[in-house]
Formats: C-alpha cells, sequence, structure tokens
C-alpha cells in the first residue's frame, strides 16, 4: 500500500512539474506547512505587569519636573512593521531571512472614512509570525528592525513578504504617509481629570527612511536556538506599552508625534526599541517527524 | 494474486487520467500566446534633445526595473485610466479629472468631479512628459514615484474613494480584466498590478511635437513666427531656471511669489507647499515647477488654480511677486529687486511663444484617448 502512495504521488509530482510552475509552489507550501526548519517570533504585548488590551483604562502615573500626575491611558491600537530579519549563527555569520516584512498588531475595528460603501477593517491581533524554511542551524542571536527600508518604502507598488497597501489596509486607513509606511503606531485616548479637557486623543507614530537608520534591534539568546530538519525555534519578546510612554515625559503636550516632529519620533524610535520590546524566552522544540 | 491485478488496473487507469491531463492542460497553455505577449516591450519614444527617460524603481528581488513598458501593460493602463469601476461609486475614472484635450488637466480651479462632490484642495496637473519626472509626484513632491502615486486617488475620499479590496475584488470578479492581466502580467489582478499598470500608460503620454519640436528638430524650419522666435528667447532668459529645458520644467520645487503667508497649516497643509514634506523651512510655499508645454490649453493655472489666464500669470510674474525670504532668487531680475521685467511687447511675445507648445498631436493622439469610446 505504501508503494502504491507513493507511486501516485511521483505521479501526481509529475502533473505539476510539468507544467507551470506556480503550481509547484503551491505544492511546496502544503508539504512544508508548519513543520520543522520553522522559527516563530512571539511579540507579547504587555503593559506593566497586565497583559495588554484595548479599550481598557490603565492608570499611568506621570513623574517630571513638574510634579507628579495620575492620569490614564485606553488605547485603540497598536501596529508595527518586523522587518529584516536576521539569525547569527555560532559563528557569528549572519543569515538573512528573504523577504521577511511582517505586521505585528491589535487594533480596533476601523471604519473607512470612505462612507460610500461604509467598509471596515476588521479587529485584528497578530502577535506571531512563523517563518518557515530556516536554513539547519544553530543560532545564539536574532537581528531585526521595526519599520521599512527605503528600498521599498519609498515605492508601495512593489511587494515583498507581507508588505503591500492592502496589509493593515494600508493607504485607506491612514497607515501611509503619502505614500511611504508608518512604522510604528500608538493611538488612542489620554485621560487626564484636572485637564482641560479632561481627555485627549493620543497619537505617535514613526516613520521615514531617516528613521530607518537606528530602527533596528539585536537580541542575544540565552541558549542557542537548535533549528532542523528535526526542530523548530520559538522566540517570544514583551512589548511593554507602559514603557513605551516614557518616550516623552510630556505626553499630555506631546499627544501627537508624527512625521513634523523628529526629535519626538526617535525618542519614540529609541525607547520601543530598548525600553518597550524585550527578550522573553527563546526555546528549541522538536517536531515529530511522520 | 486477486488484489495486486485490481491495483494495477487503478494504477493504470490513474496513470492514464493523469496523462491526459498532463497532455490537456499543456498543451493549452502553449496555444495561449500570454508568455509572448508579457514579453512583448512597448517600443518607448525617447524624443531628441530630451533627457534620458526615468526608469521605474529597480527591484531589490531582481535588480531590474521593477515595472518595464509593455504593449498588454500600456493597453491595460490605459483602459483602467478611463474606467469608472475603479471608483467606489464606478462613476468616476483618473479621465474624470485629466481630459486629454486640455493636456490631462480638467479646467477648473478645484474640482468636485470626486466620488464625495467635495471640492480638491489642489488643482488637478497636467499630466505630460511624466517619463521624465524624476524628483517626485504631486505639487508637494509627495509621491517619489508613478506607481505609489497611483494609490493616492484611488483611496483618497474625494477622489476615486476606494477601498482597495474591493477593488481587487471587482477587477477579479471581470472577465476581460482576468485576461489582461494575466497577458500584462501573468497573474490575477492585483491592487499594486493596478498602479503598475496605469503608470505605464502615464509614461507614454509624451508631448514632443509642438510647433517648437518640429523647428527645434529642423524638421519644420519655420514652424515658428518671429514673433515666437523672440517669445522664445524671452522664456529661455527670464524663465527657464524653472520651467527648463526641452521638458520645460526643472521638476524642481520653487517658491514662485504667489503667496507671502505660510503659517497656516490647514487644507491639508496647501499654504506650506513642500515643507509638508520636508518640514524644511526653505521649502515653505514651493511647488513643482510645471511644464509650460500645452500651457495654452491647460488652464486655470498654478496648484490652486487660482489665475484663471495666461495674461494673469504673466501680470503676476511682472508685477505681482511676493518679496519674502523664501521667493526663489531667479526671480529678483529687476536688478536685484523682485519682479521679472517684460514691455507689453514682451508679453504678447512670450504668449505667442506659449501657443507653439500646443502639441495638437498629442491632444488627439487616439493611442492616449478613451478606449470605449471606439
Ligand atoms: C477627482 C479628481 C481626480 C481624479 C479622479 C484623479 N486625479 Fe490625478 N490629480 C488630481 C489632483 C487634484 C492632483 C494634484 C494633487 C496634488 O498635487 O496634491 C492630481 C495629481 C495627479 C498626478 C501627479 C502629476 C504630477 O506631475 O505630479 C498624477 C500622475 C495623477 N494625478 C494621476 C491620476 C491617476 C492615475 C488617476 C486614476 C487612478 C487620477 N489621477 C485620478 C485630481 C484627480
Ligand atoms: C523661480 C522659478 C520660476 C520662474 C523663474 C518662473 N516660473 Fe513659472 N512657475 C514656477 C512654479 C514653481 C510654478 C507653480 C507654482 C504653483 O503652483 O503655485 C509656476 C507656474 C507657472 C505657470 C502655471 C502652469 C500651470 O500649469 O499651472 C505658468 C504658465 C508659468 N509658471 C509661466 C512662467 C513664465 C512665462 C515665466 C517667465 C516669465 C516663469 N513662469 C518663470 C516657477 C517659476
Amino acid at each position: 500500500m505504501k508503494k502504491q502512495n507513493l507511486f501516485f504521488a511521483a505521479i501526481a509530482a509529475l502533473v505539476f512539474t510539468s507544467c507551470e510552475k506556480t503550481e509547484i509552489k503551491e505544492v511546496e507550501k502544503i508539504v512544508y506547512a508548519d513543520q520543522a526548519g520553522a522559527l516563530s517570533l512571539t511579540f507579547d504585548a504587555r503593559y506593566g505587569e497586565s497583559d495588554f488590551e484595548l479599550n481598557k483604562k490603565y492608570p499611568y502615573q506621570l513623574v517630571n519636573s513638574g510634579g507628579t500626575y495620575d492620569m490614564e491611558f485606553e488605547f485603540s491600537r497598536l501596529r508595527y512593521w518586523v522587518s529584516n530579519v536576521k539569525l547569527i549563527d555560532n559563528d557569528n555569520k549572519e543569515h538573512a531571512i528573504a523577504d521577511s516584512y511582517y505586521l505585528v498588531e491589535e487594533t480596533n475595528e476601523i471604519a473607512v472614512q470612505h462612507l460610500v460603501n461604509g467598509e471596515k477593517y476588521p479587529a485584528t491581533k497578530r502577535e506571531e509570525v512563523i517563518i518557515k524554511d530556516i536554513p539547519s542551524g544553530e543560532y545564539k542571536a536574532i537581528k531585526f528592525s521595526i519599520g521599512v527600508d527605503q528600498k521599498y518604502n519609498d515605492n508601495i507598488a512593489l511587494t515583498a513578504g507581507e508588505l503591500g497597501s492592502l496589509n493593515g489596509m494600508g493607504v485607506s486607513d491612514g497607515w501611509m504617509w503619502f505614500t511611504s509606511y508608518k512604522f510604528l503606531t500608538l493611538a488612542g485616548t489620554i485621560h487626564w481629570a484636572e485637564g482641560t479637557p479632561t481627555s485627549k486623543a493620543l497619537s505617535w507614530e514613526t516613520g521615514s527612511n531617516e528613521l530607518f537608520d537606528g530602527a533596528g534591534k539585536t537580541v542575544e539568546l540565552t541558549t542557542p536556538l537548535k533549528i532542523d530538519a528535526q526542530n523548530s525555534g520559538k522566540v517570544t519578546f514583551n512589548v511593554d506599552v507602559k514603557e513605551l510612554l516614557s518616550a516623552t515625559d510630556l505626553p499630555w503636550v506631546n499627544n501627537s508625534i508624527s512625521q513634523n516632529k523628529k526629535d519626538l519620533m526617535i525618542a519614540l524610535r529609541d525607547t520601543f526599541l530598548s525600553k518597550s520590546l524585550t527578550f522573553k524566552e527563546a526555546s528549541s522544540v522538536s517536531v515529530e517527524a511522520n | 494474486m486477486h488484489i495486486a491485478v485490481r491495483n494495477r488496473y487503478i494504477i493504470g487507469v490513474f496513470a492514464f487520467l493523469v496523462g491526459l491531463f498532463v497532455l490537456l492542460s499543456c498543451s493549452k497553455d502553449d496555444e495561449l500566446p500570454i508568455a509572448d505577449e508579457e514579453e512583448t516591450p512597448f517600443a518607448f519614444r525617447q524624443p531628441a534633445f530630451f533627457p534620458q527617460a526615468v526608469e521605474s524603481a529597480i527591484d531589490p528581488k531582481t535588480g531590474l526595473p521593477s515595472n518595464p513598458l509593455t504593449k498588454a501593460g500600456v493597453e491595460l493602463g490605459r483602459r483602467l485610466f478611463y474606467d469608472p469601476l475603479l471608483s467606489a461609486n464606478k462613476q468616476v475614472s483618473c479621465a474624470s479629472c485629466h481630459h486629454q484635450g486640455k493636456g490631462f488637466s480638467d479646467g477648473v480651479a478645484l474640482t468636485t468631479a470626486g466620488v464625495s462632490g467635495k471640492p480638491l484642495e489642489r488643482h488637478s496637473p497636467t499630466l505630460i512628459n511624466l517619463a521624465w519626472t524624476d524628483r517626485g509626484f504631486f505639487w508637494d513632491g509627495g509621491s517619489t514615484n508613478l506607481e505609489s502615486q497611483a494609490f493616492g486617488p484611488l483611496t483618497h475620499a474625494d477622489e476615486m474613494g476606494m477601498y482597495l479590496p474591493v477593488l481587487v475584488e471587482r477587477l477579479r470578479a471581470d472577465a476581460t480584466y482576468v485576461g489582461l492581466f494575466q497577458k500584462a502580467f501573468g497573474e490575477l489582478p492585483s491592487e499594486h498590478r493596478t498602479a503598475m499598470a496605469l503608470s505605464q500608460f502615464q509614461r507614454i503620454l509624451i508631448s514632443a511635437d509642438a510647433p517648437y519640436d518640429l523647428y527645434r528638430r529642423g524638421e519644420q524650419p519655420d514652424a515658428l513666427s518671429a514673433d515666437q522666435l523672440r517669445g522664445l528667447n524671452l522664456v529661455r532668459q527670464k524663465c527657464s531656471s524653472c520651467h527648463a529645458g526641452e521638458l520645460f520644467t526643472d521638476n524642481g520645487f520653487h517658491n514662485n511669489g504667489i503667496d507671502d503667508d505660510f503659517g497656516d497649516g490647514s487644507h491639508e497643509g496647501i499654504y506650506w507647499g513642500r515643507y509638508r514634506i520636508t518640514y524644511n523651512p526653505l521649502d515653505l510655499g514651493t511647488f513643482k515647477t510645471p511644464t509650460l508645454r500645452n500651457v495654452m490649453v491647460s488652464a486655470p493655472y498654478m496648484h490652486d488654480g487660482r489665475f484663471k489666464t495666461i495674461d494673469e500669470v504673466l501680470h503676476h510674474y511682472r508685477f505681482g511677486i511676493k518679496d519674502t525670504p523664501v521667493t526663489d532668487a531667479a526671480l529678483y531680475q529687476n536688478n536685484d529687486k523682485v519682479g521679472i521685467p517684460m514691455t507689453d511687447q514682451e508679453v504678447e511675445e512670450i504668449k505667442s511663444f506659449l501657443h507653439a507648445l500646443t502639441d495638437e498631436k498629442f491632444l488627439n493622439n487616439r493611442e492616449f484617448s478613451n478606449p470605449y469610446n471606439k
């Protein structure tokens, strides 16, 4: 029976290989999906000690030169591009993952402004990125950037990985500046009982080619990750939004950070990379070969 | 053995069916001239004396231009350009605001032809010789390339108001488009291929057959009158630091002195000009130099269409330029004082020359016109 199955498979393979290339790709996907040789990256959003949730008020005590202020932050969106993933092996050789562009997000449903047909971008939560076909090896560190490098940032008609104007609804949703990508956004509402008004919209964004330089992060893994035909790897990062709020000590004044405030954008980028996004754990998982 | 025989029989039938499938599926492919047409490059015209045209951006994966012109791509782009299917309410096409007979401008200061019926914040520019535009599209250069630019009008709530996933859905539901995208790109319709096809069509909108060109290339030495020749010299003298060369634009950004207050950031930063993109204070109130080609059919003028006639424009350069810290140095032609001195007669000669930039062949070229009106 086994042999016979093989025979069918061989013929089927022949059918696919003899015609269009695109079909071969389909077959490959099915065979290798979710098996060994994969790397999973999880970006676990948190708010201090608690889990990060949208539409929930979190207390935030602001201490700056002016005094101590009790505020609350409520979020509607956290979204960023993870790109240019590279694995570093025990010999310090870098292995770049081709087309590694991933959109990590937690967003409320967004009604598209164009009322004509009232389309909505569904509420989305995506924290895990799975990268397949990792070259076999032992890796002691991982590198990536938050944002999109210039060659793609300058031309949204090019596609690679998850890049493209459809993802995150792209242009329709203000997820673009003119025609380039935003790298990181945090949006929501700041509540402050003593403020006038007592709440303000929070809209923090980074982007621009200039900011991509310096948007990289290297994470040393405590024990090397083994990824090969029997093993897949799993790395988890914490993304602490409370830490991100420390990008400015005047959040009430700087409730909007965007292209016209370059210094604050840089502070936001750097705070995200150095304080908010931290390594949690990594492990290799052996995958049963069936 | 009984079972073995049955198995062999099944295998035989399976193999036969598979073989048949291989034959059918592959021979069918062979009959389709898809691969051929996809490859057929469009014979791009590089007019004499023009600078080298700009290629589409390099595709990082191949190291080659990402959007080379092909016959099938250009033809698809032309259909898309004229098709209102690309708008939310199926009533607005690119051509609703870009009319061929007006150099692909639209004849009004601020159009209300978009899906919302609300006036736009800026005037519809001409679409002429875009294959040479190398420093950004839009009045403020906000888009670095033509491909990316297309997403602007497609998704803008007051232009075509399109939700891109719906655009893709519509195109994939249309058998003609499925065939045309296959022919042009070997793929199903997608939003980024739509942008690429539109760009291919727009790159062939070349205007290089005005009387000026016939004169310039020596094809018709008497194409320009004596007045027009004097006008040409005046334009070269007084205007060509910005309206430069054969393109009659340097594709650069200048403040040509039409405003003196740039503090107001409302209306999508219209008073800011390119500052809105660069946040460089020297770019306050600067806009992309429009070409002077076909300028006599593309009124009204400037980024907000404020001047209704060419006379108003020339009057501005003669008497109305505002002296501000960001007014372009090239406009201080009056013994270092602001203004471009012109006599009444010189104004007439310049106007006369500008008529010699009207390219009837371009304005009436069937290859640029609506393919649905055959
Ligand atoms: C509702 C009117 C409207 C529609 C529809 C429209 N445009 Fe435009 N177009 C404009 C306006 C206004 C501008 C100037 C915008 C700016 O500079 O901010 C413009 C600018 C452009 C430019 C920039 C030209 C340059 O030299 O910088 C191009 C290219 C263009 N449009 C192509 C298109 C294409 C392709 C479509 C269809 C997908 C389209 N337009 C649909 C009004 C329109
Ligand atoms: C300092 C650079 C500069 C010089 C010199 C200059 N222009 Fe301009 N011109 C521009 C810019 C920039 C614009 C667009 C401004 C805007 O949209 O607000 C423009 C717009 C125009 C327009 C409107 C075109 C359209 O499609 O809207 C005409 C016509 C024009 N100029 C003619 C001339 C003539 C004729 C001269 C010489 C007498 C001249 N310009 C000198 C920079 C210049």
